[in-house]
């Protein structure tokens, strides 16, 4: 049996839906496209199609529950809203390497970045403050992997140790302690509306200290033409 | 049968925590409860100041055996150096007397499942893992024991039952048994077979640690969740490995959904008796 042909083919058909749609629709072919031979569409032809589609969900299911776990504020305020977001982003990049949950999360945040308006402006608030920590200690690499079948693309992120001094300006919507007091209550509140002011935030990471320092600085944007 | 000499040296540690963040105040305040603790090796990796700190205050407290997630040893594709020297960092800044890995493969094509999937059990995925096992061992002489997974599929064709394949690789690679209870639970109600004649075609004799927690039901399958306490078809298969075995550890894996710190210690407690009061090494013996 081409074995490592076999193994290329299932970790695809485990992570992407496009590859499993492929594979319902014609399996021959998507034997051919990645070199598996007779032995091994017999092993998998064994396998039946829903069991690959339990276990592709309770893939997703755990990344998703990880993610939750390491953004607990922002899982708490977006609800099913992060659930949902989360598997719009997960279906098309996926974590790879030992610190895969880390790479995951970054992923993830940066996602809901560039798509702003795919969460509430305070969900978008505490997610950016809560995943800063990891976005101060790590380095996120990035390639892009073609699936053999359907052509589809996946982007598959690494999270690596970044080392020395580094810092970040983020811009929020609200006072962020406030914020985080707000969010952290049962069920999650809005902050009181005096402490809704845009603020500024410089954090700074200083190994060995544990957690980055923080400072906000509360703003007030002038529009143009105004004094 | 009698165990290869090398487990026999092994020392008994008797039963131990998964240990979680989340739960290290309490571990930490019930130190007297807790013969070991089990670390996952990936949380470790590239580890900051404060890791380090953190691990060398627990090694303090407690014997510490590394559990690796990623080393894919079912993967044809082997394992990187880089990786590997990584692993080994963290296996050797704990100074265990035994680590632990799985009998499955995470990757394959520069792409990582993220979890633990079955392989076809065939004479050729044995030697993908015993080689790679080799070269493991190459790097680390830490005594190494593989983990049996829990698995919603499996491969047509299979030259070997789950149990034969098990028993070729830790023989042909001349490795120890974990025996994770669960999961022989969770694929015995799977996949219709019965569990206790799954365990009489294991060589017992190379069970050094056993496994256990709960999990739960959904669609009609047993998910291994690690977030609810043990089932008492676990703590059966527990007796009956213990009466076989002479299991140097066993360890309570919960992950997820903490109940109070009183309901581990309860599971602890309970394997306590299970495996028959079998005594820690003194507590002087316990660092080293």
């Amino acid at each position: 049996m081409r074995l490592a042909e076999l193994q290329n083919l299932v970790v695809a058909l485990y992570l992407s839906s496009d590859e499993r749609a492929a594979w319902a629709r014609d399996p021959d072919a998507v034997a051919c496209a990645y070199g598996v031979d007779a032995d091994g569409m017999a092993a998998l032809g064994g396998v039946p199609l829903a069991d690959l589609e339990f276990y592709a969900r309770s893939l997703l299911a755990k990344r998703r529950k990880e993610a939750a776990a390491l953004l607990p504020l922002a899982a708490a305020a977006a609800g099913d809203a992060f659930g949902r977001r989360f598997h719009r982003y997960a279906a098309t990049c996926v974590p790879a390497g030992p610190k895969l949950h880390v790479a995951d999360l970054l992923a993830f945040a940066r996602s809901v970045a560039h798509d702003p308006a795919s969460m509430a402006s305070q969900t978008l608030d505490v997610l950016r403050y809560e995943v800063m920590p990891w976005e101060l200690n790590f380095q996120l690499e990035e390639e892009t992997v073609m699936l053999r079948a359907s052509g589809a693309r996946l982007r598959v992120v690494r999270a690596r140790r970044a080392g020395g001094v580094r810092w970040r300006i983020v811009r929020f919507g609200s006072r962020v302690p406030a914020l985080v007091r707000a969010l952290s209550m049962r069920p999650p509140r809005r902050p009181p509306a005096h402490e809704r002011i845009a603020s500024v935030g410089v954090f700074l990471n200083l190994p060995p200290l544990a957690r980055p320092i923080e400072w906000y600085v509360p703003y007030w944007l002038r529009r143009r033409g105004q004094p | 049968m009698s165990p290869p000499a090398w487990i026999g040296d092994l020392p008994t540690l008797g039963p131990g925590l998964g240990y979680r963040r989340a739960l290290r105040r309490d571990i930490l305040a019930n130190a007297d409860a807790v013969g070991f603790l089990e670390i996952t090796i990936e949380h470790f990796i590239q580890p900051s100041f404060e890791q380090r700190r953190e691990l060398a205050a627990l090694r303090r407290r407690f014997p510490i055996v590394p559990h690796g997630l990623s080393l894919s040893l079912g993967s044809v594709e082997p394992a990187d150096d880089v990786l590997l020297d990584a692993i080994g960092a963290v296996v050797e800044l704990v100074r265990p007397p035994w680590w632990s890995e799985h009998v499955a493969m995470t990757r394959a094509g520069r792409l990582d499942i993220g979890h633990l999937a079955p392989l076809p059990f065939t004479r050729q995925a044995v030697d993908v893992l015993c080689e790679n096992i080799r070269r493991v061992k190459q790097r680390l002489s830490v005594p190494l024991i593989l983990e049996n997974i829990t698995y919603t599929h499996r491969f047509a064709g299979a030259e070997q039952s789950e149990a034969e394949f098990l028993r070729a690789v830790v023989e042909q690679a001349d490795c120890g048994l974990l025996l994770d209870l669960m999961n022989v639970h969770a694929n015995a109600r799977n996949h219709g077979y019965d569990p206790v004649t799954f365990l009489d075609q294991l060589p017992l004799e190379r069970v050094v640690e056993v496994h256990v927690v709960g999990g739960h039901e959904a669609g009609g399958r047993v998910i291994d969740s690690h977030s609810s306490p043990t089932p008492a078809a676990v703590w059966d298969l527990v007796r009956y490995v213990a009466r076989r075995a002479p299991i140097r550890g066993l360890i309570v894996e919960w992950d997820a959904d903490f109940p109070p710190f009183d309901s581990i210690l309860a599971e602890l407690a309970t394997a306590r008796r299970h495996l028959g009061g079998a005594s820690c090494d003194s507590p002087s013996s316990r660092t080293s």
